[in-house]
């Protein structure tokens, strides 16, 4: 299918998602989650649940063939069904397959879940004081951070200016459309397929086939296309459950949570508490960093240490500093789960970072633009842990480009309404680091249709891998539409290409066509010089087809679809290595990605109301494969970034999250949404190695602190929380802040 | 309860059940998959039905009350869509494509509302549509080139 296909099928409503076409008589899933954030099971009574008719299948913990199995996209220390405990609100502890939705759901309320309340453990503070009750064996502190780089005193003592800011960040949620769900079925194999949508078919795969104690082949995971998902889909959601209900009824199950039980049960961003301190010298140079990272996991770790590493080894930005000393703590409590969302805790720790520096800057009287301009690191630079990190030369020339921005008028319309306009300029790893899985395997096919494919484990959520496979394919075979194909997001293909994440998916693609493009042309021209009787020397692949040189035809001489006829299957296994870190002991990446915003807000000084008229990012990616797709993604971005600034939380109290639908967590509608635009800086050092940069994650990452900064602009101070309140706005404007 | 009405110009008579939402039994019974469920609260705008020609959260409308009706899914808007099709691909106002039917409902709703509608009023009533992907931006200039300003 083409892209151009895919997206008019979207629109008009015909394009299927992975829990759209359950098979005939397929049962319907329904899941019980603990309706208190944290207590004991004293007992779990499915009888009555079991005997209604209808009902096909409960299970429970006890129904778990791996009985002791933990289960986490790294760290592993989650039941699949809660295990004689339950740790949040929102966790489930039993469910029902059943003939038709209104069955399973009556059957959930036949079940007894007695349970004895404990106490609950409401912030990340109270998690690590000493008297706290445990929530896991190990402690409540699930990971801590510490690096320290030159003498810090003497650093500071080096300044001429200091500033100190505390920032919290809110529990923004992914919120894709698509709800978390799937299908799964019992297959021929002995095993099950599932659909649902995942980064990581394979991970999906090995984890299910423990649970189930089961070979892995004979778990068929499909797990794109995928209807949103900006990390909220990385990790398992509903599939434990729902791969354990089939197994139980033996027959196919669909289970879709509805928005209320998402909003409780799904992944959240994690929310921070960032101290940082921070000093320039009278040259406006920076000079010493000191932060700290408070760090709400939630009830388990998923990736949370590798958030809090992310987002630490990232807070010292594009700058250099002679002295540093970072530290973090990740606490568990009982305030749902903290997952991966795009940004990845960087988000969190560059937006705290530059409003520091603006502050700076501000209390300095120096240009925030110069301050930072004079800040840069050395292109040939170690990384910010000390980790040997390629070059990134294009820093300079993204800061010289911020600065190049043509100036806004800051005036506002009317006396009413105050303007504020604020920078950033920020880098945030690539890819994994700390050993992680970077390195890629997919096929390049010919298919029997006669098209030229890519096949690998990498998933389509939105963000344009497919299309960007296509042009990419198209450019490395001069073909053209119609000619190239991909199959995407499925363990079907045996090639295992990693998670589709950390803003790598495209770059995989790019690099697994790359390592196999020539290898694999040789192999479809000497296939059709076999066929054709021809040197391969005189033949080339062109639109449609082979083509002999010597003649000049609009048609080719062997057409691909004759070609995959005759010539029978024709396949090339291709694999992009890792580029490996030098450094294990963090999870420190090698590979940085640079991007340039500003933004433009007004504030009502009647009502402290916030907007954002206008965000301009300058993405240090390459060249953009798909220039409309790129700039998607950083339209996306902004708008992300603008609801984590100025609408977007998710609030607990006492472990029970404030808002339970989106009446009560505002996404940004497009009335909120800001002029965006975008002016790629594609230029990036001529020998890297790698060739572009991952768009997924770095807008948001410029553009959140831009926005927060625009806001501190406007007002002469930075906020001391996102999402800024209007009442906390209006305090400033009395002079009560 | 027995109702008769006509989907995408077919008529259709069928047992439901009155209290059911008509975004399920369109989505779940009909084939309908183009109206989605994600908030089920008349939030997101993803289950956007034409209802006699005028725009309907179809989560928020009982089964029951289909009845005598003429109902339209983004799968039955046809060549009614296509300027509109046309104009959101091109300005790439699709990403995962999910809230995609319920903006293109939506849009060709406001379209053909009678009134001349400027961009901005066009954006207006597209607030009821939630797309978590694009920052709008796509969806903005399809507007534009809609509308004109």
């Amino acid at each position: 299918m083409s892209a151009v296909t895919a997206i008019e099928a979207k629109l008009r409503g015909t394009f299927r998602y992975l829990a759209e076409d359950p098979p005939p008589g397929c049962l319907h899933g329904a899941v019980l989650f603990s309706p208190v954030p944290h207590a004991r099971i004293r007992s779990l009574d499915i009888s009555a649940a079991l005997a209604l008719p209808g009902v096909r299948a409960v299970v429970t913990a006890g129904d778990v063939p791996q009985g002791d199995i933990l289960l986490g996209p790294r760290r592993k220390d989650r039941p699949p069904l809660a295990r004689g405990v339950v740790r949040f609100r929102g966790e489930p502890a039993a469910a029902v397959a059943a003939e038709t939705e209104e069955i399973a759901r009556a059957a959930l309320r036949l079940i007894r879940l007695d349970l004895e309340p404990l106490p609950i453990l409401a912030d990340p503070e109270a998690a690590l004081r000493q008297e706290a009750p445990q929530l896991h064996p190990a402690g409540n502190l699930c990971h801590d951070f510490l690096y320290e780089k030159g003498r810090l005193e003497q650093g500071f003592a080096a300044c001429a200016h200091v500033v100190q800011h505390v920032l919290d960040t809110p529990r923004q949620i992914p919120a894709a459309m698509e709800l978390e769900g799937g299908i799964a079925w019992p297959n021929d194999a002995g095993g099950l397929d599932i659909r649902a949508a995942t980064h990581s078919p394979f991970a999906v795969q090995a984890a299910l086939a423990e649970m189930l104690r089961l070979r892995p082949e004979t778990i068929r995971v499909t797990g794109s296309p995928i209807g949103g998902s900006y990390g909220g889909k990385e990790e398992m959601h509903v599939q434990p459950v729902l791969a354990l209900l089939a197994w139980r009824a033996q027959a196919p199950v669909r289970l879709v949570l509805r928005r209320s039980e998402s909003m409780a049960f799904a992944t959240t961003r994690h929310p921070f508490r960032l101290a940082i301190r921070i000093g320039c010298d009278g040259q406006g140079r920076l000079r010493a960093l000191q932060a700290d990272a408070l760090v709400d996991c939630g009830a388990y770790a998923s990736f949370g240490p590798e958030v809090l590493e992310t987002g630490l080894e990232c807070i010292q930005g594009v700058y250099a500093f002679d002295a540093v000393r970072l530290t973090g703590r990740l606490a568990y409590t009982n305030n749902g789960v903290a997952g991966a969302f795009r940004g990845f805790g960087a988000l969190q720790t560059l937006t705290g970072l530059e409003l520091a520096v603006d502050a700076l800057a501000r209390q300095a009287g120096i240009d925030p633009l110069v301050l930072r301009r004079r800040s840069l690191i050395a292109a040939d630079a170690d990384g910010p842990l000390g980790q040997i990190v390629l070059p990134q030369p294009e820093i300079a020339r993204v800061a010289d480009a911020l600065m190049a921005l043509p100036s806004r008028p800051v005036a506002a319309t009317s006396p009413r309404y105050l303007r504020g306009i604020g920078h950033a300029l920020v880098r945030k790893g690539e890819g994994f680091g700390g050993g992680g899985p970077n390195a890629a395997d997919g096929v390049l096919t010919l298919t029997a249709k006669g098209r030229v494919a890519l096949e690998t484990s990498l998933t389509e959520m939105g963000q344009g891998i497919e299309a960007a496979s296509l042009t990419l394919l198209k450019r490395a075979f001069d073909l053209v539409d119609g000619d190239v194909d991909t199959r995407l997001g499925d363990t079907h293909c045996g090639r295992d290409a990693g998670p589709t994440s950390a803003s790598r998916g495209t770059q995989m693609v790019y690099r697994l066509i790359r390592s196999g493009a020539a290898d694999f042309r040789a192999q479809l021209i000497a296939e059709a010089a076999r066929l054709l009787k021809e040197a391969p020397s005189a033949l080339r692949l062109g639109p449609g087809g082979v083509y002999r040189m010597a003649a000049r035809r609009n048609e080719p001489d062997l057409t691909l679809a004759d070609l995959a006829d005759q010539a029978g299957p024709i396949a090339l296994p291709v694999h992009a290595p890792a580029i490996e870190t030098s450094y294990r002991h963090y999870d420190t990446h090698t590979l940085f990605t640079c991007c340039a915003a500003r933004a433009e807000v007004e504030l009502d000084r009647w009502t402290g109301r916030l907007r954002c008229l206008s965000v301009e990012l300058i993405p240090a990616c390459g060249e953009p494969v798909n220039r409309l797709a790129f700039d998607g993604q950083m339209a996306g971005a902004a708008v992300q970034a603008l609801g984590f600034c100025l609408t977007e939380d998710l609030p607990a109290l006492d472990g029970v999250f404030q808002a339970g639908n989106l009446d009560g967590y505002m996404l940004p509608t497009i009335a909120d949404a800001p002029e965006v635009v975008v002016q790629p800086m594609t230029w990036l050092a001529p020998d890297d190695p790698v060739g572009l940069r991952g768009a997924g994650e770095i807008g948001i990452n410029a553009a959140a602190p831009a926005i927060a900064n625009a806001v501190a602009a406007a007002l002469g101070k930075a906020p001391p929380r996102l999402p800024v309140s209007p009442g906390w706005v209006l305090a400033v404007l009395e002079g009560l802040e | 309860m027995k109702i008769t009405f006509t989907l995408n110009g077919i008529p259709q008579a069928i047992e439901v059940e009155p209290f059911l939402p008509a975004s399920h039994l369109l989505a779940l019974q009909l084939g309908q998959q183009s109206v989605k469920t994600s908030c089920g609260i008349g939030r997101c705008g993803g289950c956007m039905v034409l209802l006699d020609g005028v725009l309907a959260n179809g989560c928020l409308l009982p089964a029951a009350k289909l009845q005598g009706r003429d109902v339209v899914t983004a799968q039955g808007l046809g060549a009614r869509a296509d300027r509109v099709v046309a104009a959101l691909e091109r300005h790439g106002a699709v990403q995962c494509g999910y809230c995609a039917p319920g903006l293109l409902v939506s849009l060709v709703g406001a379209l053909e509302s009678g009134d001349s509608l400027s961009g901005p009023e066009v954006e207006e009533m597209l607030t009821g549509n939630l797309c978590r992907c694009t920052g709008y931006a796509g969806i903005r200039a399809a507007i534009r080139e809609l509308v004109g300003g």
